[in-house]
């Protein structure tokens, strides 16, 4: 085992297909993953004292207030039916888990609505970009680590969580 | 002899900003999109050269943009990073060398992020020196 992990916890304990036919793209020179990886690292999952405990109705009320905001301020080059499609499927990401750190919150330059952890879960910075149709993109970097998935997120998921072993 | 060019200024949306600090989205290329008449990736990071102006940087830099179109948000910030660390960390840590070439008055572009730019994009926000609104320069 290496030494990232992506976990997902599926609400019956089974695992989504999705996740397993998730995109895999490695970028790292030294450190190459493979889906049997992600899958071991789904089956040894535990939560960490690495998630701060939140109230997550206030959590959402935060993300809300965020969003409106964005929805305000985006310039004439951003698309707003990409950042509309894009709030739908963060609202069901942040809906559906229990516990995550409020993260930065902000639109790319298409308008996809970005989340970025800084320092957290072992990496330097993780990424998750939000498309339409509860498409994502996952990207956890550390100094020299860069390790990308893409994939739809299963509406069945209730965690979400990204640990270093 | 090609100009050294060590200090860039990038401007950053509004929404690429949660409270006081800048997303590595901002650092980022643009995708295609061909509603945008875009119909191909950015392959460049387009930026301006701080030294260009010998004072008055950032208000320079706004009139800059707007000589270009491309007016900043009065909601949005300019980031000077110091591009000679960026090079350098990229270069010992991808082993590809960056480069910046000017093209008109301050503005120039860096080459050699293409298909790396999430990685590179941490590393311009973790070289930022220093960022200011542009509302107090316009």
């Amino acid at each position: 085992m290496n030494n990232f992990s992506l976990a997902y916890e599926i609400k019956d304990k089974s695992f989504s297909r999705e996740i397993y036919e998730e995109k895999v793209l490695v970028v790292s020179r030294d450190t190459k993953l493979v889906d049997s990886d992600i899958v071991s690292c789904i089956h040894t999952f535990k939560e960490t004292d690495l998630i701060k405990r939140s109230d997550s109705q206030e959590l959402l009320n935060k993300i809300n207030a965020r969003l409106l905001y964005l929805e305000s301020v985006l310039e004439d080059d951003q698309d707003v039916e990409l950042f509309s499609e894009s709030k739908k499927t963060l609202n069901k990401f942040f809906n559906s888990i229990k516990h995550i750190k409020l993260p930065l919150i902000g639109a790319d330059n298409a308008g996809y609505l970005v989340c970025e952890w800084r320092n957290e879960f072992s990496f330097k910075m993780v990424q998750i970009r939000f498309y339409s149709d509860s498409r994502l993109n996952v990207t956890c970097i550390s100094d020299d680590f860069c390790k990308q998935t893409s994939g739809l997120m299963s509406k069945c998921i209730s965690d979400f969580l990204i640990t270093v072993k | 002899m090609k100009e050294i060019i060590s200090d860039i200024v990038r401007y950053c949306k509004p929404s690429q900003i949660d409270g006081d600090v800048i997303l590595c989205a901002a650092f980022e290329l643009r995708k295609k999109d061909p509603a945008f008449n875009r119909p191909d990736d950015e392959k460049s990071l387009s930026v301006d050269d701080y030294n260009h102006y010998s004072n008055n940087h950032y208000s320079s830099i706004v009139t800059a943009l707007k000589n270009r179109c491309l007016p900043p948000g009065r909601n949005g910030k300019f980031a000077k990073v110091d591009f000679e660390k960026v090079k350098q960390a990229v270069s010992a840590q991808e082993s590809i060398n960056l480069d910046i070439n000017k093209n008109h008055d301050s503005h120039c572009e860096i080459h050699g992020m293409y298909g790396l730019d999430s990685k590179i994009s941490v590393l311009f926000v973790e070289n930022i020196e220093e960022s200011v609104n542009v509302s107090d320069h316009c």
